[in-house]
């Protein structure tokens, strides 16, 4: 299931928004879960630092110990799924590409035959071939930055986007940034990638609920910050409505602001919104030639968004897809597993399922009027 | 599901190419009281002073819609013969579009909608004309269409967006949602405007793409108009799109990935008034695409 819904807070000693892009770097990427190791034999030492790396399938890893020595010792490694791979030595960083984990030393020394059983589960990501990427993530500065490749639907593609932290405690906020660009230089800053687009989403330092779901194009998050008020980007491909040839590079960057502003969550104008609504630099497409701030049917509609307003059919909601146009000669695309919903009747977090697939309500941050909701699907 | 084609000597002739393809695709037709019918579908089909008259009905003998969908004269242009017909036949859903003169055609269709939250049958039916006369012709534009109600005709399925004038009910489409209790009707009452094409609004008037000259085909909605100034949505057809045919031929087929669809102006198209009009003998650029599964 390539989407992910939990929380993130500050009780790891680290800013929450730091560790929210340590949720995307982690999920994006791939990494798998592990299990509770289980041991039989006389050593007492531990297996610390255990990590299902995005390469990783879902296994039980088998350590077993082949050499005594004291405050020692090697253990042979067999993956169920993977099979022999490279012994590892008690007390040494083990790395073999697919799991990750350090055999601790303790006071009773192995002895020949002690096993330990690790399992292993993929990443979500990989597990729906959606997985995306590293090409760079660097926690050292204070901006924290992470940029990612994505590979398409057709697996050959080239979509890079990206996520970065900014901040200022002595204004309380702690903002991401949703980044798209049209290549990747490594020896450029994060803002100064190719064709970089930002916009910048408003989060927090404690804690943080989110709703983040990719597919092999496009990643999409949903944050409920502070008050609450619910904070969403987008970054990656848009479906176009056009072939390839025509249009190659169909991207959207979507963020809650113009930029990257020193705003925080609890910002109250019309410059804090969600980018869906269109007509603002809070959402860019990418044409053939530049970054446009387009417009997103159906806000702007008369009958759906403005003089009345869409509710439910007996009981049923049915969410329009967004369509992205300049609102003069062109219509380009939809928005991927983005939806208008109404708020009518509605509630932000709820849920609904459209052919298997379970979508949550997500409000445009503190406003609940009947035009201020959309629905995200949960990819699957 | 399935595609005929053929030519018609007169409108009797045109039934006859409708009834015998549904026939031929799971619908009853019942010849005394000419209701052509299929699960909790039911339309009666009569052909009255040169016109082919369609009525959608709950059953096989009650629950009318609060008027009768036509082919036939439009203002002073009569339909001539033989013409030639196209039969689209889905499970759930009939399309049939005549061409005649030329360049004109003209269009029937019902089906049901499979929208859920319906509290009636969810049959919907639309046609050309209204039950009367359209002698002031076609009003049909990107954002509105019906203007003048009894005498102006928006020649497309759920486009029509103003209320009749003068006030007598007169529409030529329905779809039976029973919302509110209310039966047929798209509107608050059989006077009002419905949403129709507004809902579409700005995309149909996008089309065709400058940044590729495609036009999207976009889908054919159906919305109550709720108390309140709410809607809702009550049908969107499975097998039929709007679209712009400046770059596109009448009867052309075009394929978008495993789909091919058949394009035809709504009633006749004018490239160099593409946007329509009111009290206009033709409809612009503004037509559609049906889901085309023939040869």
């Amino acid at each position: 299931m390539p989407h992910k819904i939990g929380f993130v807070d500050n009780s790891n000693g680290q800013l929450a928004h730091y560790n929210m892009l340590e949720v995307i770097h982690r999920f994006c990427a791939g990494y798998g879960s592990v299990g509770t190791p289980a041991f039989t034999g006389t050593g007492n030492g531990l297996i610390v630092g255990a990590d299902a790396l995005p390469l990783g399938v879902t296994e039980t890893w088998t350590l077993t110990c082949t050499a005594e020595a004291p405050n020692a010792g090697t253990f042979s490694v067999v993956g169920s799924v993977s099979g022999v791979r490279a012994d590892a030595t008690v007390g040494v960083a083990y790395n073999n590409g697919l799991v990750a984990f350090t055999i601790s030393d303790g006071s009773t020394d192995f002895e020949l035959g002690d096993e330990f059983e690790l399992p292993v589960t993929q990443g979500a990501a990989p597990s729906a071939d959606a997985e995306w990427t590293v090409l760079r993530y660097n926690t050292v500065p204070a901006n924290r930055e992470l940029i990612l490749r994505g590979k398409g639907y057709t697996g050959d593609e080239e979509i890079f986007v990206g996520f970065r932290t900014y901040q200022d405690a002595s204004a309380d906020y702690y903002n991401l940034v949703a980044a798209v660009f049209t290549g990747y230089v490594a020896g450029n800053t994060f803002d100064t990638q190719p064709g970089a687009r930002l916009s910048g989403v408003p989060a927090h330092n404690n804690r943080i609920d989110y709703w983040l779901t990719l597919n092999p194009q496009r990643i999409a998050l949903a944050m409920k910050v502070g008050t609450p008020v619910y904070e969403s980007c987008y970054v990656g491909k848009c479906l176009p409505y056009g072939r390839p040839s025509q249009y190659p590079y169909p991207v959207v960057c979507s963020g809650m602001l113009n930029g990257t502003p020193a705003t925080r969550f609890s910002d109250t104008t019309a410059n804090h919104s969600i980018g869906y609504k269109g007509n603002s630099p809070r959402l860019g497409l990418r044409s053939n030639d530049n970054w446009q701030n387009v417009y997103c049917y159906p806000w702007g509609n008369a009958p759906i968004t403005g003089t009345t307003q869409i509710r439910d059919t007996g009981g049923y909601y049915h969410p329009l897809p967004i369509e992205l146009h300049d609102n003069v000669t062109n219509l380009w695309g939809a928005l991927d597993g983005i939806y208008y919903i109404s708020g009518f009747n509605n509630a932000v977090e709820n849920t609904f399922v459209i052919e298997g697939v379970t979508h949550v309500v997500i409000q445009d941050a503190g406003r609940n009027g009947f035009t201020d909701y959309y629905a995200l699907r949960l990819d699957n | 599901m399935a595609y005929y084609n053929g030519s018609a000597v007169d409108m009797a002739a045109v039934r006859s190419a409708l009834v015998t393809a549904c026939t031929s695709e799971g619908w009853s037709w019942n010849g005394s009281t000419e209701v052509l019918s299929k699960g909790t579908l039911f339309v009666r089909l009569q052909v009255v002073s040169g016109y082919l008259a369609l009525l959608g009905r709950t059953s096989a003998s009650s629950g009318d819609a609060p008027n009768a969908v036509r082919m036939g004269q439009l203002r002073n242009t009569p339909v001539t013969y033989p013409l030639a017909y196209h039969l689209f036949v889905f499970e759930t859903e009939v399309f049939m579009v005549i061409n005649y003169s030329v360049d004109y055609y003209q269009f029937c269709a019902f089906g049901l909608s499979s929208t859920a939250g319906l509290a009636g049958t969810g049959m919907w039916i639309a046609a050309t004309l209204s039950h009367t006369d359209a002698t002031h012709g076609v009003d049909i534009s990107p954002v509105s269409g019906g203007a003048g109600g009894l005498n102006c005709v928006a020649p497309a399925p759920f486009w029509g967006a103003e209320a009749p004038s003068p006030s007598t009910a007169s529409r030529n489409c329905w779809l039976h949602s029973d919302i509110d209790g209310q039966g047929w009707l798209l509107a608050q009452s059989l006077t009002t405007a419905p949403v129709g094409i507004k809902a579409a609004v700005p995309l149909i008037g996008l089309l065709p793409n400058s940044w590729n000259s495609e036009a999207v085909l976009l889908p054919i909605r159906v919305w109550k108009q709720r108390a309140s100034s709410k809607i809702s949505l009550t049908g969107e057809l499975q097998h039929a799109r709007y679209t712009r045919v400046d770059n596109y031929e009448p009867g052309q087929v075009i394929s978008i990935g495993p789909d091919r669809w058949k394009i035809f102006p709504f009633y006749r198209r004018d490239t160099v008034n593409r946007n329509g009009g009111g009290v206009i003998d033709h409809s612009g650029t503004l037509g559609w695409a049906i889901r085309y599964e023939g040869p």
